[in-house]
């Protein structure tokens, strides 16, 4: 088209035609040739040196100690059937457990987690005593 | 039954796939309502419709839809137009191609049906049933025949570049759809997962990415009336695509249950994927160089340079959250479902946009029957994704951090509720742009005023 004379008048932008398509021969622009050879580069010290992400404990279930947020971690369980602001689900079968430390007492709490208790199970059956007193603190925390 | 006209298999491609376009992305807004209310479209008493509208299988068919219905077919139609026109060789065979697109319909058909029915392979992207995999090896192999032997029989020796990524893609995707859908009885385990994200991310990669830049690297110069900017860059970002992007599979494991080697081997080309995608849109720009304006005039080229954009972003994104560091807190979080989106909607369902808006004109002889909507559609669809994709990146950001410090489960999704429910409006926006496409193009058949071709008549 009219761009074809335009195109003469810059030899630099000759162009020739493959299947009707217009085709030039720009240069590879200098910033690309850059970024290849940092890739590259990096590429090279990537392989050679990471080490991949290990969080787990160093002796298998490390002692985490007894707090209200290691309770808050295992609380997901509770929720399922004690709702999600844990005040009593399932249409009122599982109670609200706001104040549920201060009527049961810890260790009643505790008895009710290893050994359930009517429709709930014992969840708590095989948790360790410091994630049971956990469960306490943080129930306590729910006021 | 079976037509003989010339491009009518493109044509009946696009017209199908517009079909699988709007249903598939109604079930991607019935999944996102299903997040906001789980109880959408439960109907007591109805146990049989429940089990077919469960959140699972409409999933599947919301991502399977999209995929190999819509964007499938449409890249396949614009095979089936570009490469006649490059080749100005008539199709080998229309009844073939029209077979094909007959059957490709069907087999999408029963993939709905099946999957509403509960028969899944479990595995993510490959839940269609061994059968209809085997129907989709046969399909692959059907369309490349035709398409090989237009090539084949061509007057002119030298291939422009678009025909090279066509033909790789035509190669690449039953390789790729082959390793990934062995059955989990064979394989099984890591292995089946790495196998399973080897297809994942390769259907990407080496068939929706390379038969898009294919249509880029065609529509380009005929919208721009420019020659393409350099040869060499379109040699070279072929090839390192062809190199590098098939060890793309692993980064979806990382921090996951394979060796430490593996993940590397997955990580370090997905950063280096920066050299094809750059090398890509050098060319691009260099093309554009002084052609800015028609951005501006013409609503195909907005289409176009935006899927471009897009595309260096979705290359961008990709890469960062390929790190351990960084997959490690939003792997799973709704930030993937924001990026998962990016390419396949943003940039590659815009190529084909822009594909089908420049076509249809040529093949029917009628102009687009309004400009106005073909703005309204751009507008409705960028706006929509950036609303859709942002809130959703928001979210699994909050979300990644807070299952890292171990907040209860429901607690993060209430806490991310407002945002879930703004991308369920950007969605909505999606879709009703693609309603002003699909009504515009309908117009456009049977009441578009004559269309001037600007193009000699190539195919014999």
């Amino acid at each position: 088209m009219s761009d074809k004379h335009n195109n003469h008048e810059h030899h630099e932008e000759h162009f020739d035609e493959v299947m009707g398509m217009k085709q030039g021969h720009g240069k590879v622009p200098r910033f690309l040739i850059v970024v290849y050879a940092v890739l590259a580069i990096w590429a090279v010290g990537y392989a050679l040196t990471v080490k991949g992400i290990d969080e787990r404990p160093a002796d298998g279930e490390a002692a985490q100690g007894v707090s209200a947020e290691v309770g808050k971690g295992l609380s997901s369980q509770c929720l399922a059937c004690h709702g999600a602001d844990f005040k009593g689900g399932m249409g009122g079968v599982a109670p609200t457990l706001h104040g549920v430390v201060d009527k049961l007492k810890p260790e009643g709490v505790k008895e009710v987690l290893t050994k359930g208790r009517g429709g709930m199970p014992a969840l708590g059956a095989s948790w360790t005593p410091d994630q049971q007193d956990s469960m306490v603190e943080f129930l306590k925390t729910l006021k | 039954m079976l037509s003989n006209a010339p491009f009518s298999t493109a044509k009946n491609f696009w017209y199908t796939s517009l079909f699988w376009l709007i249903i598939s992305m109604l079930c991607g807004l019935v999944v996102a309502i299903k997040q906001i209310d789980p109880n959408f479209l439960y109907f007591q008493g109805q146990d049989a419709l429940n089990f077919a509208l469960t959140y699972a299988h409409i999933r599947i068919i919301h991502t399977n839809g999209v995929l190999l219905a819509w964007l499938s077919m449409a890249m396949v139609g614009a095979m089936f137009y570009m490469i006649p026109k490059l080749t100005r060789t008539p199709l080998w065979s229309e009844r073939l191609g029209n077979l094909t697109c007959i059957i490709w319909n069907l087999a999408i058909a029963a993939a709905v049906v099946v999957i509403c029915m509960g028969y899944s392979t479990g595995v993510e992207y490959a839940e269609l049933p061994l059968v209809l995999d085997i129907g989709v090896i046969i399909l692959c192999v059907l369309m490349s025949i035709n398409l090989f032997m237009t090539i084949a029989k061509r007057q002119e020796k030298q291939l422009y570049v678009s025909i090279w990524y066509f033909v790789g893609s035509l190669i690449w995707l039953p390789l790729v759809y082959t390793v990934g859908n062995i059955p989990s009885s064979i394989v099984g385990g890591a292995a089946q997962a790495n196998m399973n994200w080897f297809y994942g991310h390769n259907v990407l990669g080496l068939w929706f990415t390379t038969v898009g830049i294919g249509q880029i690297y065609y529509l380009l110069p005929k919208l721009t009336g420019k020659p393409l900017y350099s040869h060499k860059l379109s040699l070279i970002g072929f090839w390192t695509i062809a190199t590098i992007y098939v060890w793309n599979g692993p980064h979806h494991l990382v921090n996951g249950p394979i060796p430490v080697w593996l993940m590397k081997a997955g990580i370090i080309p997905s950063i280096l994927l920066i050299i094809p995608v750059w090398t890509v849109l050098a060319n691009v720009f260099g093309t554009m160089r002084g052609v800015w304006h028609k951005v501006a005039e013409d609503v195909n080229m907005k289409f176009l340079v935006t899927a471009a954009i897009f595309y260096l972003m979705a290359c961008l994104q990709g890469p960062f959250q390929a790190l351990m560091q960084v997959s490690a807190v939003v792997k799973f979080t709704h930030w993937v479902v924001g990026h998962a989106h990016m390419a396949p909607f943003a940039a590659f369902s815009f190529v084909c946009f822009v594909t089908i808006y420049y076509a249809v004109p040529r093949l029917t002889g009628r102009n687009i029957y309004s400009k106005a909507l073909m703005n309204w559609h751009y507008y409705f669809s960028v706006i929509g994704f950036l609303m859709f994709a942002f809130t959703l990146w928001i979210a699994g950001v909050i979300q990644g951090f807070a299952w890292m410090e171990g907040t209860p489960f429901i607690e993060t999704i209430n806490t991310v509720r407002s945002l879930i429910v703004w991308r369920a409006v950007g969605g909505t926006m999606m879709i009703v742009g693609q309603f002003f496409f699909v009504f515009n193009l309908w117009r456009t058949v049977k009441a578009g005023t004559k269309f001037a071709s600007d193009e000699e008549s190539v195919v014999a």
